[in-house]
C-alpha cells in the first residue's frame, strides 16, 4: 500500500531521528571543525560535485591516481602547512584504470566523490588538432546550454572550433531545483588560464578541476569541490 | 553540572532541576528555537515551555542524551508555534525556505495529521538515511533541516564553502527522495 507524505510532516518527522545524530550535530557545532583557522583553511576543504561528467571525444584512460601528499615534504610555513592539510584530505591512494573508448561521457562514470581527486588522461596524439597545448591556451569563447537535466559548457578556439565540452547532468529535479543548480554551476565554471598552460575551473577561490597537456597527454583533473588553487597546483605537480 | 546529576534532581522532584537545566542548556535551546522562529521573544517562550515539558516528562522518561532530548522538545514546540503563527500566511524566516527545499523530496501540501505507525516507520527510514550519509553530509543535513540553520550559517559553523553545503544538501535530498520512494511513499 502506498503511503502519502508531504514536506511539512517530513520536516516534523526529522525531530524523531536518533539522539546520536542530534548529539553529533550539537557537539560538532559547539566545538567547531577547526579552531583558529587561517584564511586558507577557511576555504572549503573537501566538497562534492553532483554528477559531473566531463565529455571529451576520443579514447580516454581514466585513472584514480595516488596522491603522494603523505610522502611529500613541505616547508614549515603556515601557508604550505595549510595547503598540505588540504591536499592530504583529498587522499586518493588507489590506482584504478579503465578505458572508455569512443565514449562521450568518458569520465562520467567516475565522478566526483567526497574525497577523491580523479585524473583522466587522454593520448593527445589521438586528435592533436583538438588538444594541443597552444590551442587549449586559445579558448576564446564559451557557451552554455541548459536543458531539464543537462548543463553543457562548450569552449571554442578563435576559429570557432570546439575544444572542450563539459556536461553536467542532473536527474529529475523540479524547475526550482534546476534553477538553483544552474546558478551554481554557471558560477562554478569560470575557466582561468595560467601561464604554464593549465586551465583551472573554479568558483571564486574554490577550484574543482583543471585541464592541461603534458608529454603529449591531455589531462583532466577533477578535485572535490572547494579546493584551493594552491592545493590543486600541488596535486597537478604530483601527476 | 553533569547531566546525570541534573536528571537526579528531576527524579527527586527538586525544582532546582529546571534552574540547572537552564544554566546548562539555555543558550542551546534558544538557538534551536531561534533557528526555526527567528524571533528572540518567541524563542524564549519555547525555551521556557521546554523546561516545563521536561519537568512534566521526567520522570518517568529517562533521556539517554539530555541535550538531544531537550532540543527535540524545543524543536517540536517551535514548529508548533511556527504553524500557529503562520497558519494563514507563510514567510518571514528559515522554515519556508526549508519547506521549499523539502518539497523537492515530497510535494508541498497542507499539514496532514500524522499517522502514528507511519511516524515510527519514518523515523526508521530517516535514521537509516542518516546512517548512510558521510559524516560531513550528515552534519550539513542535520544543521540545515534539524536546527534550521541557513546555508550561510552552516557554512560558517562547519567551515565549509557555501558551494559544498549547497551541493551536499542537494545530494542528500535526492538520496532521501529515492529512499522514500523505495519504501513505498507516494511523492
Amino acid at each position: 500500500m502506498s503511503k502519502k507524505l508531504n514536506n511539512e510532516n517530513l520536516l516534523r518527522a526529522f525531530s524523531d531521528v536518533d539522539d546520536k545524530y542530534i548529539e553529533e550535530a550539537l557537539n560538532y557545532s559547539l566545538k567547531g571543525k577547526k579552531a583558529n583557522v587561517s584564511t586558507l583553511q577557511n576555504r572549503a576543504l573537501i566538497g562534492s560535485i553532483a554528477a559531473v561528467a566531463i565529455a571529451v571525444v576520443g579514447g580516454i584512460i581514466f585513472l584514480n591516481i595516488s596522491n603522494k601528499s603523505s610522502e611529500a615534504e613541505y616547508n614549515a610555513s603556515a601557508h604550505n602547512a595549510a595547503v598540505q592539510e588540504e591536499v592530504s584530505e583529498m587522499n586518493t591512494l588507489e590506482i584504478e584504470a579503465a578505458v572508455c573508448e569512443d565514449e562521450i561521457d568518458g569520465v562520467g562514470g567516475a565522478p566526483a566523490t567526497e574525497n577523491e581527486t580523479s585524473v583522466a588522461t587522454m593520448d593527445a596524439s589521438l586528435d592533436l588538432d583538438m588538444y594541443m597545448p597552444e590551442e587549449l591556451g586559445n579558448i576564446v569563447t564559451s557557451d552554455y546550454e541548459v536543458s531539464d537535466s543537462l548543463l553543457r559548457t562548450s569552449y571554442f578556439d578563435a576559429n570557432g572550433e570546439l575544444l572542450l565540452e563539459i556536461n553536467q547532468y542532473f536527474d529529475e529535479y523540479d524547475s526550482n531545483g534546476i534553477q538553483d543548480i544552474d546558478d551554481e554551476y554557471l558560477q562554478i565554471y569560470e575557466a582561468v588560464h595560467t601561464n604554464d598552460g593549465i586551465t583551472i575551473y573554479r568558483d571564486g577561490d574554490d577550484c574543482l578541476g583543471a585541464t592541461f597537456v603534458r608529454n603529449n597527454n591531455y589531462y583532466i583533473v577533477r578535485t572535490p569541490m572547494g579546493v584551493s588553487e594552491d592545493a590543486l597546483q600541488t596535486i597537478i605537480g604530483q601527476i | 553540572m553533569e547531566d546525570e546529576l541534573i536528571l537526579k534532581l528531576y527524579f527527586d522532584r527538586n525544582e532546582d532541576a529546571i534552574n540547572q537545566t537552564r544554566v546548562k542548556y539555555s543558550r542551546l535551546l534558544h538557538s534551536v528555537a531561534f533557528g526555526i522562529l527567528k524571533n528572540h521573544e518567541d524563542s524564549e517562550e519555547c525555551e521556557n515551555d521546554t523546561y516545563l515539558k521536561a519537568w512534566n516528562t521526567i520522570p518517568p522518561t529517562r533521556p539517554d542524551v539530555l541535550s538531544a532530548f531537550l532540543s527535540r522538545i524545543t524543536r517540536n514546540l517551535s514548529l508548533d508555534l511556527y504553524e500557529k503563527m503562520h497558519a494563514a500566511k507563510r514567510g518571514g524566516n528559515e522554515v519556508p525556505l526549508i519547506l521549499d527545499e523539502l518539497a523537492e523530496i515530497v510535494p508541498y501540501e497542507g499539514m496532514d495529521s500524522e499517522d502514528e505507525s507511519q511516524g515510527e516507520e519514518l523515523k526508521k527510514i530517516l535514521d537509516d538515511f542518516l546512517s548512510e550519509l558521510t559524516p560531513d553530509a550528515r552534519l550539513i543535513f542535520m544543521r540545515r533541516y534539524w536546527f534550521g540553520d541557513s546555508v550561510q550559517e552552516v557554512s560558517d559553523k562547519l567551515h565549509f564553502g557555501k558551494s559544498k553545503v549547497k551541493m551536499s544538501l542537494l545530494r542528500s535530498r535526492e538520496s532521501l527522495k529515492l529512499k522514500l520512494e523505495k519504501e513505498g511513499y507516494v511523492l
